[in-house]
């Protein structure tokens, strides 16, 4: 969002407007500002080898599908980063971090948020489908990047479960969770036990000894 | 049984105006079309569309450039009607809702056409024919109408002179189908894939010519075939005549512009029937390209610069990126000459009526002639929709006044009767088989240029393949859109009409316009300025001869 | 075989329910130039192994729209996705027919779901009878006005897009966004009379429930970019009839959110978009979180510069001439 923003400001009729209004509190957009996201500084800037060497509590025998979020992603050409509809980053990442990223369809699907409160029941459709679909490629747990995805992912995954007719029991990890729990950090430290859907099945799962 | 006043086949540009036309005139119609209206070959004419609306231009300047661009063969009395209708269709068209491309006063844009004497071709960026075809069906789809779609049109039931009806199969439901009929339009477009190298679409496959052909129809100067110069090697798709007016180099195998020895003055910017000619005789000469797809010369665009080719052929640019692996602005783009547009077909006076009582036809399947030897760029989008019209109300008019159409019991069998055949046997020829060996004939022997040995051997090798398409099989066995059947059925429709226009060839011992004999290379006004009507008969087509409409121009050497 | 050629093993998604209890996936492999389209290679399977196989194609050349259906899971033009690409990232190259539309056979869908929604939006121009167009003459449009239509002349109605949006598979009221990016091209057409009209209906039909996931975006093969025509559209709604939706309710009250706190408060925005009573039906819901996320239903304290956030509203109402 924040990316689109800033490329809109390259119109100088959108930045005359902005500058316009800033004017009065004596501040300026002076266009300098990089926008990046957490999982694009994580894997550019920090680079994959190096996260794989500070993994304390590699996150091998876990199962996780990753849900990038529509945003981070689209629309592509103007993102300039990965693809729109075949992104590999968050995968890349998820096995530095020992993790077993699955392939399914719905990593690059919408959760259904956006018309949280436009139309439930169809939001909670779209969520459901790619909770069910991640569920169905094996996943022990998803994460994602996007926080509004993550309300919909979890807070609201009894709702999906309903709409899609089915049970789901699906973890959702924030990107920074996965990332902690893998260096080291303690579930309480990462607020894990504030998610609605229980995370402990998840945490089960890890069967990669500690390193020290 | 279905039942309709009017039946228009074939839901392009000619078809629908034609379907508007008797709507308007208070008939109950039904089009009835192989693809869905939007997904016709129409859309993909990306030029323009002529009118004469420009103050330093004048109608009478159209109509001489039409009538010499046919080379003397169009009908003079229908090329005025023609480009007198040119500027109020192309106004009806924007009123419709066409999004044209405009110029800073908010009037039409007009760009130069090959063969004309102004600027009178209008626009819609690059895209033109698929601007008018959804204006068109945004207009029409409002209207109280009957689609069949993805229906094939099998068979006109004619009886008694006069058309009945017809019979179709759904693809989708894989059933045939009887429409009885008062009149019946055909518009069913181009017959391009004929020809193994053809800027036209897959379904460009003459269904409607040949059909009318089959009911006793006469088709009129079938041996007129436009090729045009620079088409994609492989796919055929079209680089239009705006790379070489932007600036691009027609070069040969040892890098010579080639095009110095056919027209000195004015080199890539020679009419398309002089370059098509020029680059086959390089390659004939040995001095091509060749490679897994045949002979090819280069057209290179390199030295106007990344940021001329990106931004003024942006769609040259993209059509070689993506579909001949060629990027422009560093690689040279092999193209070669392919078949582009179709003169002939269903032989029509002006009100689209054929020698068949209650059979009309338009657009690119019908021959008015207004095309005559030659057509100019931007005259057939605008054909479709002036006779488009007028077949639609000359229909209309028919049908208000005709009797009730009779159909037997027999006709939906007599029309499906073969196709049955076809699947039921243990084995046969494969149409697509059939099919290819026709295109390669056709290429190879009535081509570009031809010459009396070569139209022999054309035509002994196409009544071959007539024969042996008697034993045609189909092995799909689904109902559900069984290509496999309609690919058999285009294949004899294609057959029909390669023959129509090898024996035309032949029998046309002169040169004239897209008709270029090595043996007799003069054009032959006192012999040759008559019409080809070719009909039907148990061995082959019969061909008869009609004289051309001639009102005020008398015919002059067509130099440029 | 052509020089440069590479192996292109092909899995084609087979089904004809006529006949076939379910569908099965077939396997094919032709030699091509990475360069080639998967239409023809598909078209070579068709000549030279199984003529039987199923697809809908014309012009091969991305203009007539027949060939959408599914390269390893994206919608695309069959006869515009060259083979390379795909080999290159996946190995094989997995055809499958267009979602949210019913198969008839192998990879031949019922578009007729597709031509439902764009019939809904009224696809005709409608000119005011109040404003007649000029007689024998062509309406005058500027360049700039032709520009408002941005790239939506382009659309070719291959169904691409409506085949990738998450918000079709999952609820049949929304038109999807070919239907929505050709209702922009009325509604900015200078030569149509019913503009408001159609905002205003639009707004209760399915505008709202568009997820912004920019998939129609990736999916469309000319660039017509659907989802951002459903944000003007969303935009012009709004300044034609005000938030009188939950979807522009939610927009709107997002924006007067920040203006008075100079960040979100979730309770307060629930109520702008649902009402009182809506946020009733919210309340199980709140309640879970509650216990788990107190502090998101607290009404958070405005943030500092609060007062200079509002300044920057006002100066912005301003310069649009009144809030
Ligand atoms: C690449 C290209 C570029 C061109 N550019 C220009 C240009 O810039 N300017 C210009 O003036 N001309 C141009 N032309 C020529 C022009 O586009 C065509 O002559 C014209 O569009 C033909 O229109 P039509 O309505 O006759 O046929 P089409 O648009 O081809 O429609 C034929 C219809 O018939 C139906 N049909 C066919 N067979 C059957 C059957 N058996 N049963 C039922 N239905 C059937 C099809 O479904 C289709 O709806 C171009 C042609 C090509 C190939
Ligand atoms: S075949 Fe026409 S769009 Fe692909």
């Amino acid at each position: 969002m924040l990316t689109l923003a800033n490329l809109r400001m390259n119109d100088p009729g959108v930045r005359a407007k902005v500058d316009g209004a800033l004017k009065p509190l004596g501040i300026e957009y002076r266009g300098t500002v990089r926008v990046k996201h957490l999982l694009r500084v994580l894997v550019e800037d920090i680079g994959i080898p190096a996260l794989r060497a500070k993994v304390r509590r590699p996150l091998g025998g876990l199962k996780i599908g990753a849900f990038y979020g529509c945003h981070l992603l689209r629309p592509s050409d103007e993102m300039g980063w990965e693809s729109g509809e075949e992104p590999h980053a968050f995968e890349d990442l998820l096995d530095a971090l020992g993790a077993e990223p699955v392939a399914y369809r719905g990593r690059v699907m919408c959760c259904g948020f956006p018309i949280q409160f436009v139309k439930p029941e169809t939001a909670s459709r779209i969520a459901g489908r790619q909770i069910a679909d991640a569920q169905d490629h094996g996943a022990h747990a998803m994460a994602t990047p996007c926080p509004l995805c993550h309300i919909s992912l979890d807070a609201y995954q009894n709702e999906a479960s309903r709409a899609v007719g089915r049970p789901l029991a699906m973890p959702v990890f924030h990107l920074p969770q996965v990332v902690g729990l893998a260096l080291g950090a303690s579930p309480e430290e990462l607020g894990l036990a504030r998610h609605l859907v229980p995370t402990e099945p998840a945490l089960a799962r890890i069967s990669a000894p500690a390193r020290t | 049984m279905l039942r309709h006043e009017v039946v228009v086949v074939g839901a392009g540009l000619a078809g629908q105006r034609a379907a508007l036309a008797a709507i308007e005139a208070g008939r109950d119609v039904a089009l009835l079309t192989k693809l869905h209206p939007l997904r016709s070959h129409s859309g993909a004419a990306q030029g323009g569309i002529n009118a004469a609306v420009g103050a330093e231009d004048s109608v009478d300047t159209h109509i001489f450039d039409t009538v010499k661009g046919s080379d003397y063969l169009g009908d003079q009395d229908a090329i005025e009607f023609f480009c007198r209708e040119a500027g109020p269709t192309v106004v009806e068209m924007e009123h419709f809702g066409t999004i044209f491309s405009r110029g800073p006063d908010g009037s039409l844009a007009r760009r130069p056409f090959g063969g004309a004497h102004f600027p009178r071709t209008i626009y819609a960026a690059d895209r033109t024919g698929l601007a008018l075809l959804q204006a068109l069906w945004e207009r029409l789809g409002g209207e109280h109408l009957t689609l069949y779609e993805e229906w094939d049109l099998l068979r006109l039931i004619v009886r008694d002179g006069r058309v009945q009806g017809v019979v179709a199969f759904d693809r989708r439901r894989g059933t045939f189908e009887e429409i009885a009929a008062k009149a019946v339009v055909l518009a069913t477009g181009p017959a391009g894939r004929i020809y193994a190298r053809t800027t036209n679409a897959h379904s460009c496959t003459g269904d409607g010519i040949a059909l009318a052909y089959e009911a006793g129809a006469a088709l009129k100067d079938m041996e007129f075939v436009q090729f045009h110069p620079t088409a994609l090697l492989e796919s055929g798709i079209l680089i239009t005549e705006g790379a070489r007016g932007e600036g691009g180099l027609l070069k040969n195998a040892s890098g010579d512009r080639f095009m110095a020895t056919y027209a000195p003055h004015v080199l890539e910017l020679a009419s398309r029937d002089v370059v098509s000619r020029a680059i086959v005789t390089e390659i004939g000469a040995g001095r091509g390209f060749s490679g897994p797809y045949g002979g090819y010369v280069h057209l290179e665009l390199m030295h106007l610069g990344r940021e001329k080719i990106e931004s003024r052929l942006q769609e040259i640019c993209d059509f070689a990126r993506h579909f001949a692996g060629i990027d422009p602005v560093t690689q040279p783009i092999p193209v070669y000459p392919a078949q582009h547009y179709m003169m002939g077909g269903i032989g029509t006076d002006a009100k689209g009526a054929t020698n068949v009582r209650g059979l009309y036809a338009a657009g690119e399947a019908a021959c008015v002639s207004i095309h005559g030897a030659n057509r100019l760029g931007g005259n057939s989008l605008l054909e479709t929709l002036v006779f488009g019209k007028q077949a639609g109300l000359a229909a209309a008019a028919y049908a208000d006044t005709a009797a009730a159409p009779e159909m037997h019991a027999s006709d939906l069998d007599d029309a499906t009767g073969p196709l049955r055949a076809w699947s039921a046997k243990p084995d046969g020829e494969d149409p697509s088989a059939l099919r290819a060996e026709m295109q390669a004939t056709m290429e190879q022997y009535v081509g570009i240029y031809r010459d009396e040995a070569g139209l022999l051997e054309g035509i002994r090798r196409i009544r071959a393949l007539r024969a042996r398409f008697g034993n045609v099989r189909v092995v799909d066995r689904s109902q559900v859109y069984n290509l496999n059947l309609t690919d058999a059925l285009e294949t004899g429709h294609m057959l029909e009409l390669a023959e129509a226009i090898v024996v035309g060839a032949y029998a046309r011992t002169e040169s004239r316009g897209a008709h270029a004999r090595t043996d007799f290379p003069k054009r032959d006004d006192a012999q040759w300025m008559r019409h080809t009507l070719a009909s039907r008969g148990p061995e082959g087509p019969v061909l008869s001869y009609a004289p051309v409409g001639y009102t005020r121009w008398d015919p002059t050497e067509r130099v440029y | 075989m052509a020089a440069g050629a590479i192996s292109v093993p092909l899995e084609v998604y087979r089904f004809d329910p006529a006949h076939d209890p379910a569908p099965r996936y077939d396997r094919y492999t032709v030699e091509l130039e990475p360069h080639v389209p998967v239409l023809s290679a598909l078209l070579k399977v068709r000549a030279e192994i199984d003529p039987t196989l199923t697809l809908r194609y014309s012009c091969r050349s991305a203009i007539c729209g027949s060939c959408a259906l599914q390269i390893n899971s994206k919608s695309r033009l069959a006869c515009e996705t060259p083979v390379g690409p795909e080999i290159e990232r996946h190995g094989r190259i997995v055809v499958e027919p267009m979602r949210n539309q019913p198969v008839l056979r192998d990879l031949v869908v019922d578009q007729g779901p597709f031509w439902h929604q764009y019939d809904r939006i009224d696809p005709h121009l409608r000119p005011d009878p109040a404003h007649p167009m000029p007689v024998d003459a062509p309406t005058s449009m500027s360049p700039e006005q032709v520009e408002r239509f941005k790239e939506t002349p382009r659309c070719i109605a291959c169904a691409a897009c409506f085949s990738a949006c998450p918000a079709v598979e999952a609820d049949p009221t929304f038109p999807g966004p070919m239907a929505l990016a050709k209702l922009y091209r009325f509604v900015v057409d200078p030569r149509d009379g019913t503009t408001q009209d159609r905002l205003v209906r639009i707004q209760t039909e399915g505008l709202w429930l568009c997820l912004r996931c920019h998939l129609c975006t990736e999916a469309c093969p000319k660039d017509v970019r659907p989802s951002e025509r459903i944000r003007d559209l969303k935009e012009m709604a709004i300044a034609v009839q005000g938030a009188t939706e939950r979807g522009s309710r939610h927009a709107v009250g997002f924006k007067e959110n920040i203006r008075v706190a100079g960040t979100l408060n979730e309770t307060r925005l629930v109520r702008q978009t649902d009402g009182v009573v809506g946020m009733v039906g919210q309340l199980g819901q709140g309640l879970r979180i509650w216990r788990k996320k107190p502090e998101l239903l607290h009404r958070p304290k405005p943030i500092q510069g609060q007062a200079e956030v509002d300044q920057i509203y006002e100066a912005l109402d301003d310069a649009k001439g009144g809030p």
